[in-house]
């Protein structure tokens, strides 16, 4: 293999688990932390860039995501085109259950991806609307640090807020 | 080596707080898109870091801004509720400082509720003043505030004076129920003048909305001597498009974008363009049959005060109880109904007989002879 340097156009990515993934130049630079870091260093040689606080688990996962949505951008807009990929992210975000939602969101703001990161916040959201203080405190895993006096003062101070709450389902 | 400059970090544990590994704006926008008031208050009954999160950051406040920008006026708010009073004081402590965001805590968590989930009923509580009506008292303002054409074989409606230039505009000013409502739609009849020969509809070609307070606090609201209809008293603090109106006697439902909140408990309904000639005296005028304000009345549970020195007000939480209003499908209740009838016929029987038929009022609704004035019509 020739040892000159050629105008590559992929660049490698080493996970946690010491998985390595050969990503297009074009989808890395999705990655916020990645261009920025190839903008500023740009005679930086392209050896595989360590990602010690990401699993390849998702790490394929947000490299789909972001081939998906380079595909969606470069056609031509149109509502077609946006639904396409509206549908996609949902189907990502209900094949996600909580924990593999949160260790993406970490992941995606490790890396600096903002529309992914937008969405995922978007997914918790949806699934933290009307639930019981008991599951939101479980689903961030939350330690609660009030009293038992405090607590049940701040709900006598918005009582309305505590009704019809949908029953915990996890 | 570390390429990126990406320290590696301790992988996150089962339990630990999410929030301590989140940046600070990442749970601001997992939180900022809870649009359910309910749910802001019980995450702040998550934790107390979680408590002082949502109290820091006016999530509250900021949910209420994005749904009415018209909140951004308020100057402070003061919570006079039961045991809690709080009246915001000026001062520079921290422990100062923090009461406040409390209290705009509370109060605007409330707010957002009542936004959102009081009963949906109309909302005028009694005509104020029209730019300009024709036959006084008889088509006056108050006529709108009834929803039937005819009372007791009389008709029921405003009308403005005549004009020849049909570009010249009309006004039509009413107080709401409370002074902070959130209106989302507003329904309009024009009349139809079913004693004229070929029964015209006087519509307007479209009419526009202003809602706002009295300039000055309160006083000289009832002045019905007054015939300019006072645009120099009422501060408005919202105005709507453009919306056509048809010429057609149905109640026509005009739906704002947005819902919006009144501020100041005023609303005016302009009348843009006359379409319809009155046959008689060549001159063009606009008559309306019904007007209902539809929407959530925020009191008794919230009032606000207006400063006057600048535009902006304050916002009082007075109650933490959802109110209830008794059932009004209508806009008139029933016994209100009868007054106007009685007062018709009361008003039939003292001799006005000549007044009436001049407006080709009469038993004889479909005698198309009726004139709108002048001529006295032999009854039979």
């Amino acid at each position: 293999m020739s040892t000159a340097t050629v105008e590559s156009k992929k660049i490698t990515l080493r996970t946690a688990d010491n998985h390595e993934f050969e990503v297009d130049e074009a989808i890395a630079m999705e990655f916020g932390t990645v261009k920025t870091f190839f903008d500023e260093n740009p005679d930086a040689s392209r050896e595989p860039i360590p990602l010690p606080n990401i699993s390849s688990q998702y790490l394929s996962i947000i490299i789909e995501y972001c081939k998906s949505h380079l595909a969606f951008r470069v056609r031509e807009s149109s509502s077609s085109v946006e639904d396409g990929a509206k549908a996609y992210d949902e189907e990502l975000i209900k094949s996600l259950d909580n924990e593999s939602l949160k260790e993406l969101i970490l992941a995606a703001n490790y890396l600096n991806i903002k529309d992914m990161l937008d969405m995922l916040n978007q997914g918790v959201a949806d699934r933290i609307k009307n639930k019981s203080v008991e599951y939101v405190r479980r689903f961030f895993g939350i330690e609660n640090d009030y009293t038992p006096e405090e607590e049940a003062a701040v709900r006598a101070q918005n009582e309305w807020a505590f009704e019809g709450v949908d029953p915990d389902d996890d | 080596m570390s390429i990126l400059g990406l320290k590696r970090t301790k992988k996150m544990k089962n339990g630990v707080d999410f929030l301590n590994f989140l940046h600070h704006d990442l749970l601001l926008k997992i939180v900022s898109s809870l649009d359910d008031p309910s749910d802001l208050v019980r995450f702040s009954a998550v934790s107390r870091s979680w408590r002082h999160f949502v109290i820091k950051n006016g999530i509250c406040k900021h949910l209420c801004l994005r749904m009415f920008p018209q909140l951004s006026r308020v100057d402070h708010v003061n919570e006079l509720v039961g045991r809690v009073k709080g009246h915001a004081e000026v001062g520079s402590s921290n422990f100062m400082e923090w009461e406040a965001l409390e209290r705009e805590h509370r109060v605007y968590a409330f707010l957002a509720r009542g936004c959102l989930s009081f009963s949906v009923t109309e909302c005028i509580s009694e005509a104020i003043i029209a730019s300009s009506t024709d036959n006084y008292p008889e088509e006056s303002i108050d006529n709108t505030l009834e929803p039937r054409d005819r009372v007791a074989q009389i008709a029921s409606y405003w009308s403005s004076k005549g004009q020849s230039d049909p570009a010249v505009p009309e006004t039509l000013t009413y107080k709401l129920a409370a002074d902070l409502c959130v209106i989302t739609e507003i329904n309009i009849r024009p009349f139809r003048a079913y004693f004229q020969i070929g029964c015209p509809i006087y519509s307007a070609r479209s009419v526009r909305f202003h809602m706002g307070h009295l300039k000055t606090s309160r006083d000289n609201l009832g002045d019905e001597s007054c015939k300019d209809s006072g645009n120099d008293k009422f501060v408005w603090t919202y105005t709507s498009q453009e919306f056509p109106m048809a010429q057609e006697n149905v109640l026509q439902n005009f739906k704002l974008p947005e819902p919006v909140l009144c501020i100041g408990g005023i609303l005016q309904i302009e009348l843009l363009g006359r379409v319809q000639r009155q046959e008689m005296d060549g001159l063009f005028y606009i008559c309306v049959s019904h007007v209902q304000v539809v929407g959530r009345r925020l009191s008794p549970a919230f009032g606000i005060q207006i400063l006057e020195s600048s535009d902006k007000f304050v916002l009082e939480a007075l109650s933490y109880k959802q109110p209830t209003f008794p059932e009004v499908t209508s806009s008139v209740s029933s016994l209100q109904m009868r007054l106007r009838d009685l007062e018709q016929i009361v008003n039939f029987l003292r001799g006005n007989v000549v007044d009436v038929v001049e407006h080709g009022y009469g038993w004889n609704v479909d005698d198309e002879e009726s004139d709108e004035e002048e001529e006295v019509i032999h009854e039979e």
